[in-house]
């Protein structure tokens, strides 16, 4: 289930991520402060609340922040625990957390899966602001934004991994409408051991890309230390997205007792049943169910179903080119070849051109023997890329295969007729002959002759099979 | 019942004569007797005139022109907030607290903040840093605390109420020792919001007053569920009611017990004074019985436990710059610690410092962990008494004020002068203090609890001893 | 009575993550009195203890807010001129290289 594995296999790396997403609302967290504070000008998207002036008290918690973590929950396939949870005071003197303490919750929901990979629980927070370390500025702008904050259990085995667990991840969130689209919007700390030895924290990476760059690097370092001799002691790093290496945090930094106490300003909340039940009903299926039914209904094998699965709206265009097509076809070719090409260029179904009637278009081309396998792998990038309808694009690049029997073999006889010592060549032995004689055919047709069946179709001439 | 009349007065003469009159006692005697760091003159005239328009045309709020003083822990917008310390010094409130918006929203008069003990970490009122306040009744003797400003300006006359906040007894302390009424509302009846924090789960705002009406009438006016606190509860808002609606007769209906540990190691002469009111209750029909509360000997332990993890927590914002005091340093650390260092008093170290370290991973479970979980000892003890009994009566302090000065400041012995009042908070219910006598010319208060949420029990109990002892 | 010790180590370490710049007289004042208030306090292993921590006196759950249209707050230069430094609308802090 896990790409890439091979070249890490004697490593045994564990990797886990704590990420951070801002939860869709209107209001921050425990204010009534607008959540859109990118647009504002700094320090002025604030009020005593998220600045934590003397005497001021967190408002209820967003009701709306809430129910989306809970439907990330749901959907990850978590469930919620019996007992009332707190939101509790995490305490560090920063200067982007004006209170010096975070206010965060409790786990609120666990024991979830997604992708192969443990949810080990989610909880709700409250975001600091920003602090730019270098110029020494704060801004409170984004104080009090509502983060989800999701623990996965250390199953992650690559970086490539890890990589497409959160491009799946987050694309889904979005799907269901219940993070923030804009970019910054995830945070994570990555933690990471290789071969059974201690784990490494690297805190408060920012993107995607760092994520993934940021445990290449760990790799390589930890391997040369161990290699030099060295062992790698448990320890907190962070990731410098300038020169894309880790470095260990001061000694200072690292020491930390949060002296977590339950907020006294907010009294515990208790996520019933019927909660759990109202918004379940509103969720969209689940990727469990929808595996499950995509193997039954279309008869796919498990490790394309995977593929599918994770990334909802890539899910929702296979189903819409089934419709149309033969979904083994269509769904290899959207888990195969589209996910790829969309990694590559960093697009979402959503964002790039593609759509189902390009995968069940072309899936009819194939079929037909009107369109080569490896010809298809340019017809999908293209699509990805300009949009255009799929007989337009194989005009375009003179994709059109024939693989009529009519034409071949019209074709065919002309080679033969033209070709005679080649012929004989073949009737005495030579099997290069028959290849020399395809070539020919490839050449004539400019390479739109389906080879298969041209082979066939030769064969069977030059045996005297069909007239000669 | 003064306010009343006081009421009344206001509705038929100058709203803003009255203020002057407030005022002409500022200028006299507050120099001495240090009520008042911040005060509001200008914006009281500007306030005293549209009241006066509202009350011609009989649209006014139902505090009608009264002048009211706030302890300076209290956000008052576009006023100096300074919580009695250097840290705030500067610090101009950039809004209301919900009291304050009721207030004003009922025609009160804010004329100035008031004088309290540093971050409200003491109990008699000399640990400001703005100088210690003087007891108005004698400037020798401490007002009490920690809103000692708030008792005084009611007692001195400087205002006709004031609002301060109680967590161990900051209210009911100050308001024995300067002779004036004070209440301490159940936890979540009033709004928090605006009241610079310091134990979260145990503080609140209340009122002080010259008589039971006045308690009443603002109680009414601040009480009630507020967004912005959550956990506050809905109010019947009829406290005034329940006052003017009782009748001596009512006496005979209550159940009063009194404890038996709230009377040892307290003054003779106090203890006498509370006895022969108890007397006096008595022989009017009230029923009267001994009870015991046995956990009371570890409740100060539990409070100032509690009080020194939330206090720690609630003091981590403090750090220069967003607001207040600033010493500067090489780095973030540095600066930090500079800063605190600098502007915090040395009570407020000693708590910030206690409460860390107690609640520390390694210390956590022997300490706070331990100290929340007898908490509930205390509260089980009330629970049982008032399952029985309307009201708990005793002395609110268990000595006579002291001599400014005269005691050393060591802090088990100022702790321990808290023992009468800090469990009302560990509770959660609500209690109050009224003077019913005095010795050497020093106040002497009584106190009542009563049950979480029954306000109604325990204004009815100010009011029979009002009555029935003739209140000052 | 338990005997409760706090050596200059821990005094140094609570200072520390207090943010508390003590001078060594202090440290050395507040350590003993800790010894001291802690030793007192300690009475409180004689109490019979319940199982749950009784960190909330009202019976209020689940107080959750509606998310409606932003309020913008009326005032929000009152919190500036509060700053202790203000440089472009940032507020300066030193800065961590």
């Amino acid at each position: 289930m896990q790409l890439h594995e091979e070249k890490y296999k004697d490593l045994n790396l564990k990797i886990g991520l704590e990420i951070h997403v801002q939860l869709k609302t209107n209001q921050k967290i425990f204010c009534e402060c607008s959540t859109d504070y990118i647009n504002s000008p700094p320090n002025n998207n604030i009020c005593p609340i998220c600045t934590s002036q003397p005497g001021s008290k967190p408002m209820g918690v967003n009701e709306k922040a809430l129910e989306n973590l809970l439907k990330i929950g749901l959907f990850l396939g978590c469930k919620a625990y019996e007992k009332p949870f707190y939101v509790q005071r995490k305490h560090y003197f920063y200067p982007d957390l004006p209170s010096n303490y975070q206010r965060t919750s409790q786990p609120i929901l666990g024991n979830g899966v997604f992708m192969g990979v443990g949810i080990w629980e989610i909880h709700i927070e409250e975001d600091p602001g920003r602090y730019e370390l270098r110029e020494g500025k704060v801004d409170l702008n984004r104080s009090g934004v509502p983060l989800a904050e999701i623990v996965t259990a250390p199953d992650i085995k690559s970086p490539e991994y890890a990589r497409e667990f959160l491009r799946d991840l987050l694309l889904s969130l979005e799907y269901l409408g219940v993070i923030r689209g804009e970019s910054g919007s995830i945070r994570a700390d990555v933690n990471i051991s290789i071969m059974g030895g201690n784990r490494i924290e690297i805190k408060n990476v920012n993107s995607v890309k760092g994520i993934y760059k940021a445990l290449k690097y760990e790799i390589v370092r930890q391997k040369a230390v161990l290699q030099r001799g060295g062992t790698i002691t448990m320890e907190t790093r962070h990731f410098d997205e300038a020169s894309m290496i880790t470095k260990t945090l001061r000694k200072k930094e690292t020491v930390a007792d949060y002296r977590y106490i339950p907020d006294p300003d907010l009294v515990p909340i208790y996520i019933s049943p019927e909660m759990l039940q109202e918004i379940e009903s509103v969720l969209p299926e689940s990727p469990h169910n929808k595996k499950k039914r995509f193997m039954e209904e279309y008869c796919l094998g498990e490790e394309i179903v995977d593929a599918l699965i994770s990334d909802l709206y890539l899910s929702d265009l296979f189903e819409e080119s089934a419709k149309n097509s033969n979904p083994l076809e269509a769904g290899k070719w959207c888990a195969t070849e589209l996910k790829r090409r969309l990694n590559e260029k960093n697009l979402s179904v959503s964002t790039s051109k593609i759509t189902a009637k390009h995968i069940s278009d072309m899936v009819g081309f194939i079929e037909r023997g009107e369109l080569s396998v490896k010809n298809a792998k340019w017809i999908i990038e293209d699509a990805v890329d300009t949009g255009e309808e799929i007989p337009v694009l194989m005009d375009k690049k003179n994709f059109y295969q024939i693989s009529s029997e009519e034409a071949l073999v019209k074709i065919i006889e002309k080679i033969i007729g033209d070709n005679p010592k080649a012929v004989l060549d073949f009737k005495s032995g030579n099997e290069n002959a028959l290849h020399f004689l395809f070539g020919k055919v490839v050449n004539e047709t400019e390479g739109r002759a389906e080879p298969s069946k041209t082979i066939k179709l030769l064969k069977d001439i030059l045996c005297g099979g069909l007239n000669a | 019942m003064f306010t009343r009349d006081l009421i009344e007065d206001l509705l038929s003469n100058s709203v803003e004569e009255h203020l002057h009159k407030k005022i002409g006692e500022i200028e006299k005697s507050n120099k001495e007797i240090n009520a008042f760091i911040t005060l509001s003159i200008e914006e009281a005239e500007k306030s005293s005139k549209e009241i006066q328009k509202k009350i011609n045309e009989n649209s006014q709020g139902k505090l009608s022109g009264l002048v009211i003083s706030i302890k300076d822990n209290i956000a008052v917008s576009k006023l100096r907030m300074t919580c009695g310390s250097k840290v705030l010094e500067n610090y101009i409130s950039p809004y209301d607290a919900t009291v304050i918006n009721s207030i004003k929203k009922e025609d009160g008069i804010i004329i100035g903040k008031c004088n309290m003990d540093e971050f409200a970490c003491g109990s008699d009122g000399t640990s400001s840093y703005f100088g210690p306040t003087k007891n108005p009744r004698n400037i020798d003797y401490v007002p009490g605390g920690s809103s000692s400003g708030s008792a005084a300006s009611v007692a001195a006359d400087f205002s006709d109420l004031s609002i301060g906040s109680d967590t161990g007894g900051s209210i009911r302390c100050p308001a024995s020792f300067c002779g004036v009424y004070g209440f301490k509302p159940s936890y979540g009846l009033v709004s928090r919001y605006g009241l610079s924090d310091m134990a979260m789960s145990l503080e609140g705002p209340g009122p002080f007053a010259k008589d039971t009406y006045g308690i009443a009438l603002l109680l009414d006016v601040i009480s009630g569920k507020d967004p912005r606190d959550t956990v506050t509860i809905e109010s019947n808002n009829s406290y005034l009611k329940t006052v003017e609606n009782f009748k001596d007769e009512d006496i005979k209906n209550m159940k009063i017990a009194y404890a038996k540990e709230f009377f040892e190691g307290v003054d003779e002469k106090i203890k006498n004074m509370i006895l022969d009111k108890i007397g006096i209750l008595e022989s009017e029909g009230a029923k009267i019985e001994e009870v015991s509360l046995p956990n009371i000997k570890y409740s100060i332990p539990i409070y100032y436990l509690v009080v020194f993890s939330e206090f720690s927590s609630a003091m981590s914002k403090f750090d220069g710059f967003k607001y207040g005091h600033y010493a500067g340093g090489q780095d973030i650390v540095e600066a930090v610690s500079n800063t605190r260092e600098t502007s915090m008093g040395t009570e407020v170290k000693r708590r910030v410092l206690l409460g860390t370290f107690i609640t520390m991973e390694e210390f956590k479970g022997r300490w706070y962990t331990k100290a929340l979980k007898a908490r509930s000892a205390i509260k089980e003890d009330f629970k049982r008494i008032f399952n029985s009994y309307d009201l708990l009566i005793g002395p609110t302090m268990p000595t006579l004020p002291w001599k400014i000065g005269e005691r050393i400041s060591d802090p088990l012995a100022m702790y321990s002068s808290d023992i009468l009042t800090v469990s009302a908070n560990l509770a959660g219910i609500c209690a109050s203090s009224q003077p019913v006598g005095e010795v050497k010319g020093l106040p002497v208060g009584l106190q009542l609890h009563a049950d979480s949420l029954s306000e109604s029990k325990l204004l009815k109990g100010m009011r029979a001893v009002e009555i029935a002892c003739g209140g000052i | 009575m338990v005997e409760t010790i706090i050596d200059d180590y821990v005094i140094e370490r609570v200072s520390e993550i207090a943010r508390l710049k003590l001078s060594d007289k202090e440290k050395e004042k507040f350590r003993e009195e800790f010894e001291r208030i802690l030793e007192e306090f300690s009475i409180i292993d004689e109490i019979k203890v319940g199982e749950k921590e009784l960190y909330y006196v009202v019976e209020n759950v689940n107080v959750l807010r509606k998310d409606s249209k932003p309020k913008p707050f009326c005032n929000i230069n009152g919190i500036k001129t509060n700053y202790n430094k203000i440089e472009d609308d940032f507020i300066v802090v030193p800065r961590n290289l």
